[in-house]
């Protein structure tokens, strides 16, 4: 790459297209621009690094056209641009490990057009996903999409992330609800996929996934639904995994279409159900109060010890702060963290409850449309060997559903460190890859597990895993290590590394082992529309990947 | 990079500051200021996050980290939504004053609060039932107070009564930006003159929030009675006769109002005493409330933002069906009238009660 | 880039091509003029043997076709051997995983046999049965969608979980079989639709679909704006079919119509098949829903209907146009009472469907759906096509797959 811009050309430049009041250097603005939530760079927060790669300055352009001069200029003087939306990435995949510019689209956050009659809207990419989803329902429309972000997270982002919400089973992931969109090149080109001309591949699904890497999405033509007029959760229990596998692939399989399923792991289940059990075989005190460290992790990572409910009492979250807040004693934290740096033994205690695993299940749509589906389910999950659980587990979830990331916080507060991985793969494949991924990250860190996002065709895994380590270098470390460990597992068995989160810089070094050769493709297609290279580089591939064009070839 | 000493004032929120900095910030819809100006370094998870970083040394405090704060219109959204109720104004406000002691007070014109003359005969030199408009409405929306007077002389309450004082500035704006030894000065002056009253009715829901929880912090509690106007209006309006105001009418709860002092039932009491239809809710509403901008000192340092709040709760109300917007609080009006064009009306609630409450006729 | 001449004669060439794939695969083409580089039809087995040809093909700067010999390709191509790939050979059924609901089969297996295979086990795809019976999944797949799916709605696409591809410069490349994914663009998209341009699809994995139940429920209406309003009634009332079609039979086709139960007061069919047993609704619902808006046909008609009342899908060269809702809504106002004879609607979802109008059916009110489907036109160049070219000139530098598309 050619020298770069002195920043204040680079500034001046911007300025001119955006207006200097849109474009920023301040010392607070690069440092929050200069990380997602990534749990790495959370790491390096703990060790007081809180700007490790900040970009050389963030700016708002207000439309389309304003991205468009943007990367127009950036690409002529070979500036990197990370595209930015709500940051709420895991996997780094807006951190500017290049310096450059961090495009913020968010001022592009204009629901365009509702087409009521084929229920069809477009939308700005800048949007926020909660946002968004409040401007459908005020027209009694809703996107379907639910992610655990989307309070934070935008639209644009969705699409770049490939994300997926907590009904996909029904509704899809957000590529499976993309109509079309309009992508900026670097070049300063603007393209609508809808334009499909003969003899053309789909660029949706080609742009789709790019996390910023080909271009800036600026807008989306989605389909959309009615508010459904009713809804119906119900819990099951199954003595283990395997049946529950069998109840949910049945499910899917039948042609029902859930909203939801999940299916939890013993330890996972265990923390769903609320039960205060007593779970320890070996001395370590687990008791009710929730003493030791399985009780205390327990309590720290269930979603029943959620905040607020959904409409918004404040009551709960004042009553989560008094039952966390002892946790936060030395003595305890001392237990937690003593327990976190035996991730075996720990894994050993959690595991060994005699747990059922629970599932929860729902519907939508008209109310005798739902009791007939979710009575269907429950003959299929009565054969697959469920026990009715009633409606509690499944309403308790729903209430909770997004509560379970203010626990980050406290794992952190700790000097722990939590992360989630969502691999996906065929029903065939899914029980090796659980216990493979386990046994894989199960000396490192403490792990969980619950089955979420069930199709015809398979379904993934969400692990959680919990780490410590005292010496913030050596946590990074380990963390590196979990993921080496757990994504290497998952290849081997077959299954895919990331169902909804993406790449980003966490995944990217595992790219040439998911997609083999296909990489050649990622390289064509890069070197088709951004040559030089400025679009958020770095990310989905390293550029290592394509040193040796054998290397990884298709298992 | 230099690194500064970490800071002792903020060492006292190192709770709050670490559970935000390291929360995937889960408040930022609610966040007005955040989603107005498209920075997440606006949000509750940004301003903390800076915080954070200079209780630990990680980063200076220079300007523009000040200035970063200085953004925060003390809404308190973000705590209602947040899973640990986080006290996010409180703790910003603590790092404005942090802030202020080392950088200096923020740059802005002081305000000038105008000459309160005597309003419909109803001025005392020691008025011991004290209306406090607030300067927001002395300047902007005198009509409300001639309105409520209106109200008071129709329904029989002739003690309320303007007085010397009244027109001073509570010392809002100082105490909001972190200028606590200017504020405190404002206060005490404020204090000495209506100290006197034995009840005070306040107009503005930031001087209610600073006249009831703030003062008294400040060691300035005063002896009075102190009251909103819809607190003061309830049972004043009970035994009135009302020609009921028919159409679509939303009310925007103010942030101080609900959020702070929890005052959401007597204003909508009274807008359904006086509407022929329901009251229509916003889908922001109680201590879910969307601010308009209107508070913190947004129309002042960010008025772009301020401005885009605004619209954001017209749009509600419009998505809503609403043809009027009603507010009892002064700052809002103004706000969400500088923002509504021929989109929705905006009526002050005493407006709108003085409208139903006839000094004769019968109830429909 | 100047293209190199073919170093080697003909016989040459024939030489190496016979340690690439057996003798018997090879036929010569007989078109061949004196001095060319030669001609054959090939047909590959295996992926190994598809590698190898595209790497000799790159050594030799030789034009490899996945289409049939045209007129004209001998004068345009003389100097370079060209490689005719045939399908026939690559019609193996690799995989059905049955636990996860898939198949996975190489390329050159016709729709009529892959269906008949999964007939066998009673499943079936999810794409439609009958058009193009005859033709290999993988042209279908490469290079018909788009003519007959058009943009936007419930894509034929998506069906496909997993692609084997050879690149032009003789890379095999697989994408990882999952049910979604998150790593980066589906890069199998490029391979669908674009009409071997970008590669050779050489295996496919579909999802497939239980096949039980296949019984359909047909009503007549006696215009497109009933016939929508009660489709777009059901669907909103948590119908979820497999497909849904409105159709009006060609006008030669007066014998299907009558035997359907078709009127002049009911000119229009409308279809829809359910999935499973269990799946939104069952026939006795959709019967309830539909009975009141529009007309029950007895006796039901089957699939086989289109046999009786349009033209053969291979006769079908009319364009297919993915249109919104509220675009069919709009033709449906401005048909009013009208109903043009041979007009299809297919494969219909809450956002739209696609309209076509048979070919030989002439008339203003035929016209003016014309009209209509003229909007949705993408006029050449598309926005589309410098980027496709500089994707296409990165992954075949040397031109070698299906050059001059
Ligand atoms: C607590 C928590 C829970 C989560 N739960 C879920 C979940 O349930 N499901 C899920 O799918 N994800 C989840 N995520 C991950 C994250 O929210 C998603 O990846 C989301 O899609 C990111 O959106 P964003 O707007 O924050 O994008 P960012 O983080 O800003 O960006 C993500 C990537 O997309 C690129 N990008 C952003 N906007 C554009 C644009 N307009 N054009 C081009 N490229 C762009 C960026 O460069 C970056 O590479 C969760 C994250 C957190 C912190
Ligand atoms: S206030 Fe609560 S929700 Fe908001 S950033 Fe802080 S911890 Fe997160
Ligand atoms: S108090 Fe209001 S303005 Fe301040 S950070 Fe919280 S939500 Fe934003």
């Amino acid at each position: 790459m050619a020298a770069r811009l002195a920043r204040a050309e680079l500034v001046a430049g911007l300025a001119g297209i955006v207006g200097p009041e849109h474009v920023s250097t301040s010392q607070a603005d690069l440092v929050a621009y200069s990380a997602d939530f990534w749990p790495k760079a959370q790491i390096w927060k703990l060790a007081g690094d809180v700007q490790r790669y900040p970009p050389d300055c963030v700016v708002w352009p207000a439309d389309e056209a304003e991205i468009a001069a943007v990367l127009g200029f950036c690409n002529e003087h070979n500036v990197p641009v990370v595209p930015y939306g709500g940051g709420s990435g895991v996997c780094g995949g807006t951190v500017p490990i290049s310096g450059g510019v961090t495009v913020d689209v968010k001022r592009l956050n204009q629901l365009l057009e509702v087409d009521d009659a084929s229920l069809i809207v477009r939308c700005q990419a800048g949007i926020n996903g909660q946002r968004f989803e409040d401007k459908l329902n005020a027209r009694g429309l809703s996107l379907g999409h639910f992610p655990s972000s989307i309070a934070c997270s935008t639209l644009g982002g969705w699409l770049a992330a490939r994300s997926g919400g907590q009904f996909s089973s029904k509704y899809g992931k957000i590529e499976d609800m993309v109509l079309s969109l309009r992508v900026v090149f670097p070049n300063g080109d603007i393209r609508d996929t809808g334009v499909r001309g003969p003899g053309a591949p789909d660029w949706t699904q080609l742009i789709v996934g790019s996390e910023g890497t080909l271009g800036i999405i600026t807008e989306a033509s989605l389909k959309v639904h009615p508010i459904p007029n009713a809804q119906r959760l119900r819990g099951y229990r199954f003595r283990n995994l395997h049946d529950g596998f069998e109840g949910m692939r049945a499910v899917m399989q039948s042609g029902l279409r859930p909203i939801v399923v999940r299916l939890y792991d013993p330890f996972d289940s265990m923390l769903a159900l609320g039960k205060q059990r007593k779970v320890d075989r070996h001395g370590d005190e687990a008791t009710d109060s929730g003493g030791g460290a399985v009780g205390a992790l327990r309590r720290m990572l269930s979603e029943r010890t959620g905040p607020s409910d959904a409409s918004g009492d404040k009551s709960g979250g004042g009553g989560l702060l008094s039952r966390l807040s002892p946790l936060a004693d030395s003595a305890k934290r001392r237990a937690l963290t003593t327990a976190l740096r035996a991730p075996n033994v720990l894994n050993r205690l959690a595991h060994s409850a005699p747990s059922p695993c629970l599932m929860i299940i729902g519907f939508d749509g008209e109310p005798d449309g739902v009791a007939a589906d979710s009575w269907s389910a429950g003959e299929l999950l009565a054969e697959a060997g469920g026990t009715d659980a009633g409606t509690g587990p499944g309403e308790a979830w729903l209430k909770h559903r997004y509560s379970v990331a203010f626990k980050q916080a406290k794992m952190f507060e700790m000097g722990a460190f939590v992360d989630t991985m969502e691999v996906a793969t065929t029903w065939d494949r899914l029980e090796s890859l659980y216990q493979a991924v386990r046994k894989a990250v199960r000396p490192h860190a403490f792990v969980m597990a619950h089955f979420s996002h069930a199709y015809r065709e398979g379904c993934s895994i969400y692990f959680t895993f919990a780490a410590y380590h005292s010496d913030p270098l050596r946590a990074e470390q380990l963390y590196d290590t979990i993921w080496n460990a757990a994504s290497e597992a998952t290849l081997r068995a077959g299954a895919t590394l990331s169902h909804h989160h993406g790449v980003g810089l966490s995944k990217r070094k595992h790219m040439v082992g998911e997609h083999g050769a296909m990489v050649h493709v990622w390289r064509a297609l890069k070197d088709s529309v951004d040559p030089r290279g400025i679009m958020n580089p770095g990310k989905l591939f390293t550029d290592e990947s394509f040193a040796d064009p054998t290397h990884g070839a298709t298992a | 990079m230099a690194r500064a000493q970490s800071d002792a004032p903020l060492a006292a929120y190192a709770h709050e500051l670490t559970l935000c900095a390291y929360c995937p910030s889960l408040c930022r819809d609610e966040c007005p200021v955040a989603e107005a100006d498209s920075r997440d370094t606006s949000t509750p998870w940004g301003l903390m996050s800076l915080a954070d970083h200079v209780r630990r040394g990680a980063i200076e405090l220079t300007d523009d980290v000040a200035d970063a704060w200085a953004r925060c219109v003390g809404c308190g959204a973000c705590t209602a939504a947040c899973g640990h109720d986080n006290d996010v104004t409180g703790v910003l406000l603590a790092a404005r004053s942090v802030a202020v002691q080392r950088l200096g007070p923020p740059s802005g014109a002081a305000f000038e609060p105008p000459e309160v003359t005597e309003r419909a005969g109803r001025w005392e030199a020691q008025p011991k039932f004290a209306l406090v408009p607030g300067p927001e409405v002395l300047r902007n929306a005198p009509a409300a107070v001639d309105a409520l007077f209106d109200l008071c002389d129709i329904l029989d309450e002739p003690s309320l009564s303007l007085g010397p004082g009244v027109e001073l500035d509570l010392g809002y704006a100082a105490w909001h930006s972190g200028d606590h030894a200017q504020f405190a000065r404002q206060a005490a002056r404020v204090h000495q003159h209506l100290n006197t009253a034995s009840r005070i009715v306040v107009m503005s829901a930031e001087a209610l929030h600073l006249l009831r929880n703030v003062y008294p912090e400040f060691g300035l509690r005063l002896d009075a009675e102190v009251m909103h106007t819809t607190e003061f209006l309830v049972p004043l309006l009970s035994g009135a006769v009302v020609q009921r105001v028919s159409g679509r009418v939303a009310y925007h709860d103010a942030c101080h109002l609900s959020r702070h002092l929890g005052v959401y039932d007597e204003p909508r009491q009274l807008l359904e005493r006086v509407l022929t239809g329901r009251l229509t809710e916003l889908p922001k509403a109680g201590d879910r409330t969307r601010c308009c901008g209107g508070t913190g000192c947004a129309v002042n340092r960010q008025p772009a933002t301020a401005a885009t709040m605004a619209s954001e709760v017209i749009a509600l109300a419009v998505d809503v069906g609403a043809e009027t917007l009603v507010s009892f609080s002064p700052e809002c009006v103004v706000s969400l009238r500088a923002a509504a064009g021929d989109r929705i009306a905006v009526e002050h609630g005493v407006g709108l009660i003085r409208q139903a409450v006839q000094s004769t006729g019968s109830e429909t | 880039m100047t293209p190199p001449t073919s170093s080697v004669q003909p016989i040459g060439s024939l030489h190496e091509l016979r340690q690439i794939v057996p003798t018997e695969q090879i036929e010569p083409q007989l078109d061949g003029e004196q001095g060319a580089g030669g001609s054959w039809a090939l047909e590959p087995a295996t992926q190994v043997e598809l590698v190898e040809l595209l790497k000799w093909a790159n050594r030799r700067h030789a034009a490899v076709f996945t289409r049939r010999p045209r007129r004209g390709d001998a004068e345009r191509f003389g100097r370079r051997p060209r490689l005719y790939l045939r399908g026939r050979r690559m019609k193996r059924v690799l995989d059905l995983d049955i636990v996860s609901g898939t198949i996975t089969v190489q390329s050159g297996i016709t729709m009529a046999e892959l269906h008949n295979t999964l007939d066998e086990r009673t499943y079936t795809t999810g794409f439609p049965t009958r058009p193009w019976s005859q033709e290999p999944l993988g042209a279908v797949l490469a290079a018909s969608l788009d003519a007959h799916w058009g943009p936007a709605y419930g894509k034929m696409e998506s069906q496909v979980v997993g692609l084997g591809v050879v690149l032009p410069n003789g890379t095999a490349v697989e994408s990882r079989v999952a049910p979604r994914k998150a790593v980066g663009p589906d890069f199998s998209r490029l391979f669908l639709g674009s009409r071997g341009r970008f590669g050779i699809v050489h295996q496919v994995t579909l999802r497939i679909y239980p096949s039980a139940g296949r019984i359909v429920s047909s009503f007549g209406a006696p215009d497109l704006t009933t016939a929508l309003a009660a489709v777009k009634r059901g669907i909103e009332r948590g119908l979820h079919p497999r497909a849904i079609e409105i159709l009006s039979p060609t006008a030669d086709r007066s014998w299907g119509r009558k035997r359907v139960g078709l009127s002049d007061a009911l000119p229009l069919l409308v279809v829809i098949e359910p999935w499973g047993p269990l799946a939104g609704r069952p026939l006795s619902w959709i019967d309830e829903q539909f009975a009141g808006a529009l007309t029950r046909l007895t006796p039901p008609v089957g699939w086989s209907v289109h046999d009786g009342l349009l033209p053969p899908p291979r006769a079908w060269t009319a364009p297919v146009v993915g249109m919104s809702w509220a675009e069919l809504e709009e033709l449906g106002i401005s048909l009013g009472a009208d109903v043009p004879a041979g007009l299809w609607v297919v494969r219909m979802s809450r956002q739209g469907g696609w309209l076509s109008i048979s070919d030989d059916v002439r008339g203003e009110v035929a016209d003016r759906v014309r009209a209509r489907m003229q909007q949705h036109h993408v006029a050449r160049p598309t926005p589309w096509d410098d980027v496709q070219e500089r994707l296409e000139r990165q992954l075949d530098p040397k031109g070698i797959l299906n050059p001059g598309a």
